[in-house]
């Protein structure tokens, strides 16, 4: 989301299975919206962890959550913010599996995305797995070891109990450009 | 019985609640046990038999045998605890970390009911074994 005029994109990788991403996605990630992407300062991309070094991350049923949030950034851009905070806000207990295409169509109809086809045939014909498994190299890549981590100008940082770290980098990255 | 031997029985007592609690939150909530979570079990259950026969025949040595076991268990539980205490992210390593139930009451999380355990399965063969009649030979 944001201006692509946007210098900098930080990017957010999180789990729709993470607790903490939940955590950071419905408490301090509306903050950093109004503060950095609304005055165009960045653009910010969710980037989803389903897998990590090939497997699923956080559960068998981790890739079927990734594939209906890139369904509905694909066809229902959007309405994707809308769906991913009211996932987050309702995410059901991390050790449950609950991320089944029934549960998840739930979701987005909750959301207010009524046409949710796209949602099923993702997850059944496993459409964004390239995507999902680019995400785990892209991770990889860049470091990160945990969820949620924010890369800010080739920088890694938990934004939960280092927000003042996330937002000083923002800035340094904002200044230098 | 002695004083000793009731000691000895609280600790079993202590060790059968620990056991029938984890097996609860596997097998009746569903919640998957974690990597720690799995030694502390296994450092646990052998503990009411241990204690439970060691009760029934006022065994006054059987601390050197529990407190290992209560020790180390203990150790895990504690690191566990912090872990969860001090953790704010899903780390790749394992979710060890995660919370996965809170008690009502105090919001103690498993881990720490865990350590909470093995400190009184301490507690208790030492002031036990303490206060056993030594054992005659037969």
């Amino acid at each position: 989301m944001g201006s692509a005029d946007a210098d900098i994109t930080v990017t957010y990788f999180g789990s729709w299975k993470c607790p903490y991403c939940a955590q950071f996605s419905t408490e301090m990630l509306s903050q950093l919206v109004t503060d950095y992407v609304e005055p165009g300062t960045i653009a910010l991309e969710f980037r989803n962890l389903a897998y990590i070094g090939g497997d699923p991350f956080l559960g068998p049923d981790a890739p079927a959550a990734g594939q209906a949030g890139l369904a509905v950034w694909n066809t229902k851009p959007a309405s994707y913010w809308a769906f991913h905070e009211y996932v987050f806000r309702n995410q059901p207990p991390e050790s449950d599996q609950w991320a089944t295409a029934e549960r998840l169509v739930e979701f987005a109809q909750a959301a207010g995305i009524s046409e949710t086809a796209s949602i099923r045939t993702a997850i059944q014909e496993n459409q964004y797995d390239e995507t999902l498994r680019a995400t785990d190299r892209a991770a990889s890549d860049a470091g990160v070891d945990a969820t949620p981590t924010l890369l800010i100008d080739g920088t890694t940082v938990n934004p939960l109990g280092n927000e003042e770290r996330a937002r000083q980098l923002i800035e340094d990255a904002a200044g230098s450009n | 019985m002695s004083d000793g031997r009731f000691w000895l029985a609280g600790g079993a007592g202590v060790a059968a609640v620990a056991t029938l609690g984890s097996l609860w939150f596997s097998l009746g909530l569903g919640l998957v046990p974690c990597t720690l979570c799995w030694y502390q079990r296994i450092l646990m259950y052998p503990l009411v038999v241990v204690l439970g026969v060691a009760a029934l025949e006022s065994h006054n040595t059987i601390w050197r045998t529990v407190v290992p076991l209560s020790v180390v268990g203990a150790s895990i539980a504690g690191y566990h605890s912090v872990l969860q205490a001090t953790t704010a992210s899903c780390t790749f390593a394992g979710p060890c970390a995660v919370v996965q139930w809170q008690a009502p009451v105090l919001g103690l999380t498993i881990p720490n009911l865990s350590l909470i355990a093995f400190v009184l399965v301490t507690i208790t063969v030492l002031a036990g074994s303490n206060l056993v009649e030594p054992e005659r030979q037969l």
